[in-house]
């Protein structure tokens, strides 16, 4: 009688480390607090994927989020921060969805097709977006008036709030 | 107030006046300040914090899935008692507990000590009764010396109550006092401990629990929950440290909660189609199972999770019943596995299916059905025990194998008698005539054949077994019916089948090759020995009357149950005052993991003890024994 092995799917794991790892480098480059904090960050995702624990995979992305963000203010090019923000939502979503397939099929079932489909359709969302704020960050505004910026900034924040409200 | 449209509106008309002021700076000259700047940051902070203490409280929720990978758990002999053992916390059940422990201990100081009642109270109540002073304690009268300082701290670190640690040596003194052999458990090494700690009789959702409902059932899984908090966290900081590129990952945040808005679920236009490679095995054979899922509708679907409904009673032996995969319009997916056969008809469930859109933020559960339900029967063999089976004396007129104290036609020497003229040439002693020149007849023991039932406890009580996964007595008990059954019959005895406590279970005496298969095909695949199903435990004696009725009026009885409960020993005696002579032949699923176990393996010593003292023969069958060993031991013990 074959007993199910409930641990996380291989697949997803390994995206999920490879893509963490990707997040620190990019952010690591400009910063070494952001290297520090990352460090951390994929550590923990890495403890998280090995107990099947969702928690602790998201405070490990929330650090690894965190350390994207210190790169960005300590001088990280706009490219670099949104491709390591992306790899870093990856990385979470991977190893998320290798949790929930651990625990609903087993590490015994083929899920490979699966897990990549999904972490590509995520890696494809994150980039379109990603393109998107990068192409409104590449608008000439001309004068120094902080009208346009601001106005846009209020424009993402409500929809922000939308969305969790939403949710 | 719908706050999410709110947010909705005011954040499409930012963004037209900052398009607006984008083309025409004159016109939107607002002279927004740094500070202001500076304000919009924190309000995002402040909204982030906000979303990211709510998060917390939620948590990401999947659907579980069944284990159709093992066979359903079997419970443990005397998990009743264990489940009032447990509730020691109620004064009045752990009263009732130390009475009813009382009660067996005394009993079997009067059996197996020969000490009357009133000595066994006496040394039950001064603690006399064994050199365990926690028992001793425990269940007398007189408070003993409370124990050392080291015992108790070991006691504390052990992992166990001191409550079950007293279960623990009153039952150990209990098997000590019904002569049962030590429990070799207590030398286990510490990583042993530590995994049965751990381990126990592992639950979980079983098969039963899991069977896939064909009504689509859709729920979010929230598994992006906060991530707008996220957002605005990363927008907040940006903004306060004047950092454009900070802002912009926020933006990236902001996309994925819109992706994760997209809530629609995928239709589940899937088709299942699953072939075994056996339909008809022999019990212990493996099948391969093949299931292949197509999905028929013109849409992708990203993602399904798929746990085929393998038979509760058939082990995956190899392979998994699961797939997780993605599928385009048209395209298929495989999925092989293998099973082991077991004993009985077994029908696969419904598939339980799980479909998520691309996000995975909204899910899809349905169970899908093949077009035919595939089936698999297993029908073992009739077998003979290898021994014979004795019966019970009885005087009927047919010839066959129950032993009569009349000298005549047989097959054993009785006993030679004087002949007389007529006797066939045949029977005379021809060696005494060599020796002595006296003519004598040689006369056989009389045999005569039996008509005999055998009645097959399946009550829920007898579907224990010692091991957590394993073979139910029941099991066994229908394995020793197909054996037993099979050597009457050749013996020349008419045979008929019986279920204890289910009146449709019915095979009435008879013989011959048509009797044969009957009796094969009810043993294999009769709804009363089905496993996994839940046989009532009600009281029998409805059927016992229409077993009456339906007995012919010389019928032995074999009744096979592991005597779990006191209504099998009743029904066994009450039987055989009717006239029915009884034996028994009883696997015994016992197990002396828990406290529970050894007072369950020690009540029923008592019901065999009082069974052979009324006259029944019982075979008490190992659980690790060949039967006929067992059946040979029974003989043994009835010639002495």
């Amino acid at each position: 009688m074959t007993e199910i092995v409930r641990s996380p799917a291989r697949t997803g794991s390994i995206v999920a480390l490879l893509a963490a790892l990707l997040a620190l480098a990019l952010g690591g480059l400009f910063s070494a607090v952001a290297l520090a904090i990352g460090l951390i960050g994929v550590l923990i995702v890495a403890l998280g994927l090995a107990l099947a624990r969702h928690d602790i995979v998201t405070v490990g992305s929330t650090l690894l989020f965190g350390s994207v963000v210190a790169a960005g203010l300590q001088g990280a090019p706009p490219g670099i921060t949104l491709g390591s923000a992306v790899v870093t939502v990856v990385a979470w979503d991977s190893a998320s969805t290798a949790i929930d397939l651990g625990a609903q099929l087993g590490r015994e079932a083929s899920t490979t097709r699966l897990e990549l489909v999904h972490s590509g359709a995520t890696a494809f969302v994150g980039t379109v977006t990603a393109g998107l704020g990068w192409a409104l960050f590449q608008i000439p505004l001309g004068e120094t008036s902080l009208t346009v910026p601001v106005l846009l900034l209020v424009a993402v924040i409500c929809l922000a709030g939308m969305f969790w409200y939403r949710e | 107030m719908n706050w999410a449209r709110l947010f909705a509106m005011a954040s499409g008309a930012a963004f037209a006046v900052g398009l607006g002021a984008l083309i025409a700076p004159g016109l939107f000259a607002l002279g927004i300040k740094q500070y202001v700047v500076i304000g919009i940051g924190a309000v995002a902070l402040l909204g982030a914090f906000q979303i990211v203490r709510l998060r917390r409280k939620g948590s990401i929720r999947y659907t579980e899935t069944g284990n159709p990978e093992r066979l359903p758990s079997v419970a443990a002999p005397g998990d009743e008692l264990d489940r009032l053992l447990a509730g020691y916390e109620q004064p009045d059940s752990a009263n009732r507990r130390r009475d009813q422990l009382r009660r067996v201990v005394i009993d079997a100081l009067v059996r197996y000590q020969g000490l009357s009642e009133a000595e066994a109270t006496a040394q039950v109540d001064d603690g006399t009764w064994t050199d365990d002073t926690v028992a001793a304690s425990y269940l007398g009268t007189v408070s003993a010396r409370s124990e050392p300082l080291a015992t108790r701290i070991r006691t504390r670190f052990s992992g166990t109550t001191a409550g079950k640690r007293t279960l623990v040596r009153t039952a150990d003194a209990l098997a000590a006092v019904a002569d049962l052999p030590q429990r070799s458990n207590e030398d286990a090494s510490l990583l042993e401990r530590l995994r049965q700690r751990f381990d126990g009789r592992p639950t979980g959702v079983d098969r039963a629990v899991a069977v896939a409902d064909p009504e689509p059932r859709t729920r979010l899984t929230e598994r992006w929950r906060g991530i707008s908090g996220i957002a605005l966290l990363a927008v907040g900081v940006g903004a306060l440290a004047g950092e454009p590129a900070v802002i912009l990952i926020g933006v990236v945040g902001i996309g994925y909660a819109a992706y994760a808005r997209s809530t629609t679920p995928p239709e589940a236009t899937l088709s299942l189609e699953r072939t075994v490679d056996a339909e008809n095995p022999n019990p212990g054979d493996t099948i391969t199972v093949t299931l292949t899922v197509t999905n028929d509708g013109d849409r992708i679907l990203p993602d399904v999770r798929l746990v085929d409904g393998v038979p509760a009673a058939l082990p995956v032996i190899d392979g998994s019943p699961r797939m997780g995969t993605a599928l385009r319009p048209g395209t298929a997916a495989t999925v092989t596995y293998t099973l082991e056969a077991r004993r009985g008809r077994h029908d696969f469930g419904p598939a339980q299916v799980l479909v998520r859109n691309t996000a995975g933020s909204v899910e899809r559960e349905q169970g899908v059905s093949t077009d035919e339900t595939t089936t698999v029967t297993c029908r073992p063999q009739l077998e003979p025990v290898g021994e014979p089976v004795e019966l019970r004396e009885q005087h009927t007129q047919r010839t066959g194998r129950v032993d009569t104290n009349t000298g005549g036609d047989g097959t054993e020497f009785f006993a030679t008698r004087e002949y007389r003229p007529g006797d066939p040439m045949a029977r005379i002693d021809w060696n005494r005539h060599a020796r002595t020149g006296d003519l004598a007849t040689l006369e056989f023991r009389e045999e005569r054949s039996a008509t005999v039932v055998l009645v097959v406890d399946r009550d829920r009580r007898a579907a224990v077994g010692p091991e957590p996964y394993g073979d139910t007595a029941i099991e066994r008990s229908v394995d020793a019916a197909n054996r037993v059954f099979t050597t009457l019959l050749s013996d020349g005895n008419r045979v008929g089948i019986a279920a204890l406590g289910d009146a449709d279970c019915w095979l009435p005496p008879g013989a011959g090759e048509v009797h044969r298969s009957q009796a094969r095909e009810l043993l294999s695949t009769d709804h009363a020995f089905e496993r996994g199903q839940e046989p009532p435990a009600a009281l029998p004696y409805r059927w016992l009357s229409r077993l009456r009725e339906q007995l012919p009026g010389d019928a032995q009885v074999v009744l096979f149950s592991p005597l779990c409960s006191a209504t099998v020993a009743i029904v066994a005696r009450q039987l055989d005052a009717y006239g029915h002579p009884v034996t028994v032949v009883s696997p015994d699923p016992m197990s002396r993991e828990t406290p529970a176990g050894t007072v369950a393996t020690v009540i029923r010593r008592f019901r065999i003890s009082d069974l052979r003292a009324a006259g029944i023969p019982v075979v008490d069958w190992q659980w690790d024994e060949p039967l006929p060993v067992s059946v040979a031991q029974a003989r043994r013990r009835r010639a002495r």
